[in-house]
């Protein structure tokens, strides 16, 4: 057990929609299973990355894991200490970092954000001085401390909001889609800081919610993958990818005209495998296709293509990633656009 | 209680500080806002003062004297305002910042914290009472200065006390508010509505005596409804404390039940809200 820092057993959590209401409470109401039989376990000191589409339940999992939801079945132990019957102690071991930019007090300065929360944290005075001044200095934030939040950047916030769930040195820190909606050079950076400095250097566990694949694949120990709140497969990135076997993978972008494009791959002999994604409504569907020896097969797919009324928009070959684990483990996509 | 439990003491009472700066701080970069909370409350007595003089034709009146006990309309009613001032101030104080965290999207951040969520309440009523002590001063020296008020300033420190023996059920029906917006997400339906109740039960400017017997009966289930006839009889009529044990008895019970009844719903509408996943929600 003192080997983990995050174990979860059996969590499940429905929501219930109309529930709450007042004067006008449903008779019926409609339920969502945001998560079911959710058992994982992440050890001290590890990167793990829990991988799926909106919607898969992670949001929920870290809210559940840093006590703002209770869930409805199952337990979950961080840091030794269960987030039902010892809230406070989880709290005061967990560092919490989400994807909104509203967690801050846009009109306080920066400095007087982490004052605050530091004495919420219950940090001692003189800790919490220096503990700021390194913070600050740390997120590269030491020159622009003393101005209002409001002026900040979305990723200054971001790291501000880092800064924030570090105040108190936790063991644990719960990084829910950090980077989302983050240009990609700040993106990059706030990685880079999370796996070298968070994770190498000050040891701490991570659990980092993501539905970026290179994120996951490239950040993490392990990976988790979860759709509709189950769990669907662990390992580490590498050992997930062999899933895909030495198939390469050719993406096509294709248009559907005429005929449907699972009707042309399903006369392709020589795939192992195939994932189709797209909005149904929409004509343009992404092709990924698991074969050996692409470069032999590539004008026999075309021709089909073409044959079956399909205009080919773009086509490229690729190594296998997450997403192809994810797309044949689930037959959905990461994200909407792929 | 053992050195920990100082320990823990003395770290929520630091968190209750802590609270009531930031609150401070936050409030005064609004300046228009402080500008509007400075006048508004001293333009409702005014009106409300000028409202009786019209009927009256003088600042004191007979039938007042009759009714409770003094004639003096203006610090009458200026002692009903300031009284009912503090009282809303920590009634509402912490539900409405609790609306307003939901709303800047800071809650979930400061339910993420280990503190007491009752210590950040309190942070909160307290800031509040201590910019309503700042307008309340403006207030009662303008209306000095303009219309002549007449109080027993040596009582001032009994009726502060006789305050602080109110506060606690204020403070209890203030978590159950903040309980309350906290599942409900709202705040002005509730306050709005409620104000203009209490506007009716309160003997704010006029005297309890003149209500419909039923419409009393409610009025003394309202701790603040004590609060401001003793402090009205403590700082006009001249009464020592101890005349004053037929509204400390009741004043006593509700600091009780309503904090008992506040905490109690307070947990209960957290509980509620973790359950049902909605506290980021607003």
């Amino acid at each position: 057990m003192q080997d983990y820092s995050i174990i979860t057993n059996g969590i499940r959590k429905v929501y219930r929609k109309g529930e709450g209401g007042f004067l006008f409470r449903k008779k019926n109401k409609e339920t969502i299973i945001a998560l079911d039989d959710v058992s994982l376990s992440i050890k001290r000191g590890e990167l793990f990355g829990l991988l799926g589409p909106n919607g898969a339940g992670k949001t929920t999992l870290v809210k559940i894991l840093s006590t703002l939801i209770l869930p409805d079945a199952g337990t979950a132990l961080v840091n030794g200490y269960d987030v039902l019957k010892e809230p406070g102690k989880v709290r005061a071991s967990i560092g919490v970092v989400s994807s909104g930019e509203r967690s801050l007090y846009w009109k306080l300065t920066a400095r007087e954000n982490l004052e605050y929360f530091a004495r919420l944290y219950k940090v001692p005075d003189q800790v919490a001085k220096r503990r700021i001044r390194e913070l600050l200095n740390l997120m590269g934030l030491e020159d622009r401390a003393d101005e209002l939040v409001e002026k900040y950047s979305s990723g200054m916030r971001q790291k501000l909001a880092i800064a924030r769930a570090m105040l108190h040195d936790p063991e644990v820190l719960l990084l829910d889609e950090p980077t989302l909606g983050l240009d990609p050079s700040f993106s990059k950076s706030i990685r880079s800081f999370i796996r070298e400095e968070l994770n190498k250097k000050q040891g701490k566990t991570i659990l980092l919610t993501t539905h970026y694949m290179e994120e996951a694949d490239k950040m993490c120990d392990r990976v988790a993958f979860i759709t509709k709140g189950r769990i669907v497969a662990v390992d580490t990135p590498e050992r997930l990818k062999n899933m895909i076997g030495k198939n390469e993978v050719l993406k096509l972008v294709v248009e559907e005209l005429r005929e449907s494009v699972s009707n042309v791959v399903k006369n392709l002999p020589f795939l192992d495998d195939y994932g189709i994604t797209g909005m149904e409504q929409n004509s343009i569907k992404t092709i990924r296709m698991y074969m050996k020896n692409v470069d032999s097969h590539i004008q026999e797919i075309v021709e089909s293509f073409s044959n079956a009324g399909c205009r080919i928009l773009s086509l490229s070959v690729e190594k296998p990633t997450l997403e192809d684990v994810f797309i044949k483990l689930t037959g959905e996509a990461l994200r909407d656009e792929y | 209680m053992n050195e920990g439990g100082w320990h823990r003491l003395n770290d929520e009472l630091k968190i209750v500080a802590t609270v009531m700066k930031k609150e401070l701080i936050l409030y005064f970069r609004y300046p228009v806002w402080v500008l509007f909370d400075a006048l508004m409350p001293l333009l409702w007595v005014v009106s409300l003062v000028i409202y009786g003089m019209a009927l009256v034709g003088s600042p004191y009146s007979d039938n007042l004297a009759r009714l409770a006990n003094t004639g003096d309309y203006v610090s009458f009613t200026v002692v009903g305002m300031v009284v009912s001032s503090f009282a809303y101030s920590t009634l509402w104080g912490m539900s409405y910042a609790m609306r307003g965290e939901q709303w800047s999207g800071t809650l979930e951040t400061t339910f993420l914290t280990p503190c007491s969520r009752f210590s950040v309440l309190l942070g909160k009523a307290f800031s509040n009472m201590l910019t309503t002590s700042a307008w309340v001063i403006i207030q009662i020296t303008l209306v000095a200065l303009v219309f002549g008020l007449r109080i027993n300033i040596v009582n001032l420190p009994l009726a502060l006390l006789f305050f602080l023996i109110a506060l606690p059920s204020f403070i209890g029906i203030g978590f159950s508010l903040a309980g309350i917006v906290l599942d409900f997400k709202e705040h002005s339906a509730f306050v709005n509505f409620l104000s203009s109740l209490l506007g009716l039960l309160l003997p704010i400017s006029y005297p309890l005596s003149v209500l419909p017997p039923i419409l009393r009966y409610f009025s003394y289930l309202l701790p603040p409804t004590y609060a401001i006839e003793g402090m009205r009889s403590l700082l006009i009529m001249n009464s020592s404390l101890s005349e004053l044990t037929s509204l400390v008895v009741p004043l006593i019970f509700f600091d009780v039940f309503w904090l008992f009844t506040g905490i109690a719903i307070f947990i209960r509408e957290e509980r509620r809200v973790l359950k049902k996943g909605t506290l980021g929600y607003y």
